[in-house]
């Protein structure tokens, strides 16, 4: 147990709430089924289905959409923003744009509606996982990828391309494109050999290149419709893997870890799982002179361990590093929180309440839209968050709790 | 003291204030009490526990998910599965109405065996040993005989694992003659056979059109799966999902489709293949078709010469010559400037669907108008996305090869249901020796009934399995009583028109009331005592066991989802499109147990684009000019021509164009169409009063045929708005109550299909059946039955 | 106090009579012979009413489903010598069965002609009498009958709410014709709750009553059908 940071307060209550909402994709049956799905144990406080359920019951879906099911009006909430987003961000994100949503509600005759914290902590765990889908891809833009990134110059597609590599598709039925990483990434040192042989440049895979690819060799095939897809992963077992494979001894989780290799709880990460395990494959060729500059077998996987492991990452993701109490008081007054939330002003006082980032959304919802009526009667602008200020503000506002509050670590 | 009088007097005595009356005097209470004591009926209600139980309703092929009330042992109301992705708790009142038929006066309560003649048959009610038995030594002695081939099976259209079971025993048996009666979807299934080369059923996604092109198809009347229909209906129509879809119904009557269509366009019968030609030739020569799809994925667009370097006329060349817009309005009676308005439409409305073209579930229309519609959405580049045409997707775990027989199978009889009486009646290429009918009544759904009638004498052996006695079960030796929806076990795969494989199985809800048996249960107790290669390949002990193996196969495919709720649907869809499953179940067993539960598994998402499946032609793409026809149309001048080289054919029998239509004649001036009502689609559910009260609700009609007639053809005809007259083709004549309809087209007249049961319920029995007179052509290429209308005279009767 | 309303949306609307085979079955309601069929006897809770109007090929038809109106001003209750039907204070117009004397004039009084008489015994042929509902009386003849807005449903779903410890819920009480509508064209709820789906449709543009000038207040609200506008125009493949 590293003791170098201390996790922040509220990490202890949404533990469980982590583990599940990382099994994110799985899909257990609805609350009225008792039975529990494949293999594993999962739990199920902020479950994605229920959250997906909120989205639609509450409203959201009138106007945001995801994945292009639901209302076209306002952004697509699993495309938009474009980067990743950690609950916090999830969190900063819905407040910047709060007002300009209950505004729209207003003119809509709408009632803004109002959230549990349960409901809230679903609703996070539906958007973090599917901000984490990747979307089908273009076989069009496949099949030029297949020619621009040299790809043919070795295997073949059915009847074109060359000879030396297997015949891609053999891989047509596998639809994950982190399956796709995973098999790549296992060949990747004698790939890369014949690359560097024949002169051709290490291709890079950015955006929806993985899907675009899958989505025309698929079409290739004649037997495409007999898919293969990956189950649900196991974040406990991403765990283990990424000690037991070697990765922690070059890579950091926020400040856990190795050093000189990528942060992997950096906020510049992509979004979805496919473009996650794309990013490693770039890196391979780096990765693999640093492996054996210092000795450490290049792991392999299985399709379930790249998933596993992948999902693990993930589920580091939802969460920030530790704010910074300071920080977070001087924010607490610079946004003008203070002005309305102190003892004897017209705000509760906020110190007997611990919060985390879906806490704080159900507040803005269920207390927002009268705290903004207020604010505008008196000309104080609605306060916005950079990115990183919320961990803070959080961090400070929990440790007026009190003092008693156990701060347990995951580790 | 109590003595009877009627209401009448009491009302005297009340407002006359007199005294003597038997009860408690004017007061409220008193009221109650007298009426009740006059209300001296004793209406036994059932009592006992409520509970709910799933089932799927038969009443249509459509196979709409079922939540049904229990109390006690009784089923007492019908509601839709919420969870069955098909319909989502929505029903049509046939299956509400679905209920009648399990209660039915008229149900068959065992098996029975004809003591009499065909032609004066006497039932005696018998066992099912003696009937399974009796059926079983005519098919080993036919077997021993080296006839095994004779036996031919009949079926109705179904979907689900039963048309399996039924392939499986007779390629064990020996007999490669399973027929299934025909639909209305033939003629586009035609159409996609050549266009497309494939014959898996053909899809729509309704739900996700922009614009909808409907040629006669009754899409809001029974066509497809009604509810899914409706439901894709009521999004078009829904505010919050941004745009309205636009629906235009081309056909000559104003139905309830065409009512509630955005448009109707009145169009002369028999003449939409003109219409589609002609708005084929708007976006041609506006140049709005999809020019990327066409290039790609299409041939014979343009002309082409073929390996002999031959010429051959390519569609654009076709349609620039023959189809322009003011012959296309002269063929058709539709304005020049409608066509072109309707062309600028569907292709500024994408995803825009053409549909067509279609007479009545049991008439198929035409191939040719079929593939002159189909080429509307390969112009608009509507084949295989979101919104256009789909090809159904495959149950998994179905491999085929058990239904073909080992080795090389005999010949098949006749390749379709309608060639039956005649290869029978002439024996040739064999005769037919055992003939069972599973719920299929020929001789009332077919246009050759009385042909039917006449071939069903000829064979020795004629089994039906039936839940009411019937026209055709009238003439076979055993009757065997089948469950009702409720009774048996129920499976249906996907309905028609639906692309998601799929499979709804549920348990029996209720105890069979009478001695009756589902189908396939019947058909595995035939297996086992026919031993031998038959019971090997039918390892059954019951339908539910075979059931139960299917699901292992949807188990091992690893994919889709048991139902849920729509939510639920969105979410297995969304997780599948980005490469991810996380099912509900983990092993088979659990598979089972949910599905019997929540009323079955389905695929909820589709693969689009996958072209290797979708054209499955010898070019690999759409066929404008079908190389399938050319190649039947070379067959067929061969056999024209005796011994001559490769005959010439003509380039526009392999491309979509408008037949020659009948003349009328002087002494037959009128036209006549069949038409379908929702409440008797598919020509059923006569025999169900609440659906004999609402057929009809546009004339205020009910319980018999009428004969839409418009007023001024009436008029000309002396016939007066509800007289009896008389209905007559070259075939023969039918009686019905004339009704004049300002819907009706001016010269065409419209007899409703489902009426008109010479055996049976007496409530189906009312009225008359108007394919008696239809009059059916065939096409002289292909053998299709071509249908567009009859010519009739009326008179009163 | 809940006041409960319908809206039916006439542009999703379907014409295809599920609501009348519906409200039957679960009420009960006899089927007639066709001889009285053909009097115009036939014995529908709710209809669909064709409104068939113009000329060939110039045409138009409005299917109109026509439940009981439940009007907050009912012409019918002021007739009924013996109060046998009234409105109650939820605004559901009530029928009391056994205390109706066969009078009609209730009957006749209805604008919307949404009332039946049972002229004949009713008869349940067969094993019909399985299928009966019983949380729904079995009316005799002689007696006038109606939508009641599957008011047993009501009942049922109060004490359910009360067994459970919580309010009546929206979508808890839900009448037989507006659960089975395969179109989703129908809606039910408490006009009085301003949020309320049917409260929030009624305030609509498309929202119409019909007969509205004979001041019934009918509480049946329809939402008119609409046109097609004519698209966008953009021709974009989804």
């Amino acid at each position: 147990m590293t003791a170098t940071a201390r996790p922040p307060a509220w990490r202890a209550t949404t533990l469980a709430a982590l583990v599940s909402v990382l099994v994110a994709w799985v899909l257990l049956c609805p609350a009225l089924q008792a039975q529990s799905a494949a293999g594993g144990s999962y739990f199920v406080p902020g479950e994605p289905k229920l959250g997906m359920r909120a989205f639609f019951d509450k409203g959201c879906a009138r106007c945001h959409s995801v994945l292009g099911e639901g209302g076209r009006s306002a952004p697509d909430l699993a495309r938009a923003p474009a980067g990743h987003l950690s609950s916090a961000e999830l969190l900063a994100a819905m407040w910047n744009h709060a007002p300009s949503m209950w505004e729209k509600m207003r003119i809509e005759s709408v009632s803004p509606p109002k959230f549990t914290e349960g409901d809230m902590a679903n609703l996070f765990a539906f958007l973090y996982s599917v901000r984490s889908l990747d979307e089908p891809g273009d076989p069009a833009r496949g099949r030029r990828l297949l020619e621009d990134k040299h790809c043919l110059q070795c295997h073949r597609t059915g009847a074109t391309g060359g000879g030396s590599g297997p015949d891609l598709l053999k891989w047509a039925s596998y639809r994950n494109p982190v399956s796709w990483v995973q098999a790549m990434w296992n060949h990747a040192p004698a790939m890369q050999s014949r690359m560097t042989a024949r002169g051709v440049q290490w291709p890079l895979f950015e955006g929806n290149d993985v899907p675009d690819l899958i989505a025309y060799i698929r079409l290739l095939s004649p037997n495409a419709s007999k898919p293969t897809y990956l189950r649900p992963a196991d974040p406990q077992a991403g765990r283990r893997i990424f000690r037991e494979k070697g990765c922690a001894s070059c890579h950091a989780i926020g400040s856990n870890g190795g050093s000189g290799a990528p942060d992997l709880r950096s906020r510049t990460l992509p979004r979805t799982l496919g473009q996650f395990a794309a990013a490693m494959w770039n890196h391979a060729p780096g990765m693999r002179a640093s492996m054996q500059a210092q000795n450490i077998p290049r792991p392999q996987f299985t399709n379930k361990e790249m998933a596993d492991l992948i999902a693990y990452l993930f589920a580091e993701r939802y969460f920030e590093p530790a704010g910074n109490v300071a920080r977070g008081a001087r924010l607490f007054d610079d946004k003008g929180c203070a002005a309305c939330h102190r003892p004897g002003g017209i705000g509760p006082e906020l110190s007997h309440v611990s919060f985390s980032p879906s806490r704080m959304a159900a507040s803005l919802w269920n207390h927002g839209p009268v705290m903004f009526q207020s604010m505008q009667q008196q000309q104080i602008t609605w306060p916005r968050f950079q990115p990183g200020e919320v961990v803070d503000l959080i961090e400070f506002l929990s440790s007026r709790t009190a003092p008693t509050r156990a701060k347990g670590g995951r580790r | 003291m109590t003595f009877e009088f009627d209401r009448r007097s009491f009302l005297k005595f009340a407002l006359g204030g007199a005294a003597g009356t038997a009860a408690s005097g004017v007061s409220l209470k008193g009221l109650s009490d007298l009426n009740a004591a006059l209300a001296n009926e004793q209406v036994r209600v059932p009592t006992g526990p409520e509970s709910w139980a799933t089932s799927v309703c038969t009443l249509c092929p459509g196979g709409c998910g079922l939540r049904v009330r229990l109390i006690g042992q009784r089923a007492v109301k019908i509601q839709g599965n919420p969870l069955h992705p098909v319909n989502r708790g929505g029903l049509c009142p046939k299956g509400v109405a679905g209920l009648q038929e399990l209660y039915h006066p008229d149900r068959l309560h065992k098996p029975m065996r004809n003591a009499g003649s065909r032609d004066n048959p006497r039932w005696k009610e018998i066992s099912w040993e003696e009937a399974l038995g009796t059926i079983t030594g005519r098919l080993r002695g036919l077997r021993d005989g080296g006839e095994a081939r004779s036996l031919v099976v009949l079926d109705r259209p179904r979907s689900g694992l039963l048309p399996r079971l039924q392939r499986q025993f007779l390629a064990a048996y020996g007999s490669p003659n399973y027929l299934v009666m025909p639909t209305g979807m033939d003629a586009v299934q035609a159409a996609l056979r050549f266009q497309q080369g494939i014959t898996e059923p053909v899809a729509y996604d309704l739900a996700n059109s922009r614009y909808v092109l409907s040629f006669g198809v009754n899409l809001l009347e029974g066509w497809g799966a009604p509810v899914a229909v409706m439901r894709a209906f009521a999004r078009w129509r829904d505010v919050a999902s941004g745009r309205r879809t636009k629906l235009v119904q081309v056909e000559p009557r104003f139905s309830i489709t065409a009512a509630r269509a955005d448009e109707w366009v009145a169009l002369r019968p028999g003449t939409d293949a003109a219409l589609a030609l002609g708005i084929a030739y708007a976006l041609i020569s506006e140049g709005l078709y999809d020019a990327d799809f066409v290039r790609e994925h299409t041939f014979g667009f343009e002309d082409w010469r073929d390996a002999e370097g031959e010429f051959h006329l390519g569609f654009k060349s076709l349609v620039n010559s023959e189809y322009r817009l003011n012959d296309v309005s002269a063929i058709t009676g539709v304005p020049a400037d409608t066509i072109l308005r309707l062309a600028r439409e569907a292709a500024q409305n994408r995803p825009a669907v053409a549909l067509g073209d279609r007479q009545t579930s049991s008439l198929p229309g035409n191939p040719y108008a079929a593939m002159a519609v189909h080429s509307l959405n390969a112009l608009l580049g509507s084949i295989d996305l979101p919104g256009g045409v789909l090809v159904q997707q495959a149950l998994p775990g179905s491999n085929s090869d058990s239904e073909r027989s080992p080795g090389s199978p005999p010949p098949a009889l006749v390749l379709s249901a309608g060639e039956l009486p005649q290869a029978i009646l002439s024996r040739r290429p064999y005769g037919v020796q055992a003939l069972l009918l599973n719920q299929a009544d020929p001789v009332f759904s077919m246009v050759n009934g009385d042909e039917f009638r006449r071939a069903l004498r000829e064979v020795p052996f004629v089994v039906s399995l039936t839940a009411f006695l019937d026209d055709s079960s009238q003439l076979a030796d055993l009757v065997l009583p089948t469950a009702t929806a409720l009774e048996s076990w129920q499976d249906t795969g996907p309905p028609p028109a639906v692309a998601n494989a799929l499979l709804a199985i549920s348990p029996p809800v209720v105890r069979a009331r009478k001695d009756v048996r589902h189908p396939g249960d019947a058909l595995l107790a035939l297996a086992r005592s026919l031993g031998d290669k038959v019971a090997a390949a039918l390892p059954f002990a019951n339908y539910e066991a075979y059931l139960r193996r299917q699901v292992d196969g949807v188990f091992a495919a690893q994919a889709g989802a048991v139902f849920g709720s729509n939510l639920e649907e969105t979410w297995d869809r969304l997780m599948e499109r980005s490469g991810w499953w996380a099912p509900s179940y983990s092993t088979s067993e659990q598979l089972w147990e949910q599905v019997k539960q929540q009323g079955g598994w389905w695929e909820p998402a589709y693969s689009y684009g996958e072209w290797a499946r979708v054209f499955r032609t010898s070019s690999g793409r759409f066929e404008f000019y079908s190389q399938a026809l050319a190649q039947a149309a070379r067959q067929q001048a061969r056999a024209a021509h005796t011994g001559g080289s490769a005959a010439r054919i003509d380039d526009r029998a392999c491309l979509p164009h408008q037949t020659v239509l009948p003349e009328t004649s002087s002494n037959f001036p009128l036209l006549l169409l069949v038409v379908e009502q929702l409440p008797l689609s598919g020509g059923q559910g006569a025999h169900l009063p609440y659906l004999q009260q609402i057929a009809g609700e546009h004339l205020f009609a009910s319980w018999d045929s009428w004969l839409e007639i418009h007023p001024e053809t009436a008029h000309q005809f002396g016939i007066e708005d509800g007289a009896m007259v008389w209905v007559e083709s070259r075939r023969g004549r039918v009686q019905a109550r004339a009704r004049i309809y300002e819907g009706a087209r001016p010269g065409v007249v419209h007899l409703p299909l489902g009426y008109g049961r010479a055996t049976g319920s007496p409530w189906a029995c009312r009225g008359a059946n108007p394919l008696q007179i239809v009059e059916q052509q065939s096409d002289p290429v292909t053998g299709m039955p071509l249908n567009s209308g009859t010519h009739v005279k009326v008179y009163r009767a | 106090m809940p006041r409960w309303g319908m809206v039916i949306d006439l542009a999703k609307c379907t014409a295809c009579q599920a609501c009348v085979v519906a409200c039957q079955t679960e009420n009960n309601v006899p089927c007639v012979p066709p001889e009285q069929a053909a009097r115009g006897r036939i014995i529908s809770w709710i209809s669909v009413l064709p409104q068939l109007e113009g000329e060939y090929p110039r045409l138009t038809m409005r299917p109109t489903p026509l439940p009981c109106v439940h009007c907050d001003n009912p012409p019918c209750i002021r007739v009924c010598p013996v109060g046998a039907t009234g409105i109650n204070p939820e605004g559901v117009v009530r029928q009391i069965f056994a205390r109706c004397i066969g009078c009609r004039y209730c009957t006749n009084a209805c604008p919307y002609t949404r009332r039946m008489f049972n002229w004949y015994r009713p008869e349940f042929p067969g094993e019909f009498t399985e299928a009966l509902n019983p949380d729904v009386s079995v009316r005799p003849k002689g007696v006038v009958e109606k939508c009641t807005l599957c008011h047993h449903r009501l009942q049922k779903a109060r004490d359910q709410a009360r067994a459970q410890n919580r309010e009546l819920a929206e979508g808890d009480y839900i009448p037989a014709c507006v659960e089975i509508c395969p179109a989703g064209a129908m809606y039910f709820g408490d006009l009085d709750d301003p949020n309320s789906t049917v409260a929030t449709l009624a305030r609509g543009r498309r929202a119409f009553r019909l007969l509205e000038e004979l001041g019934t207040k009918p509480k049946v609200i329809y939402l008119a059908q609409g046109e097609w506008s004519g698209g966008d125009g953009q021709g974009a493949r989804t």
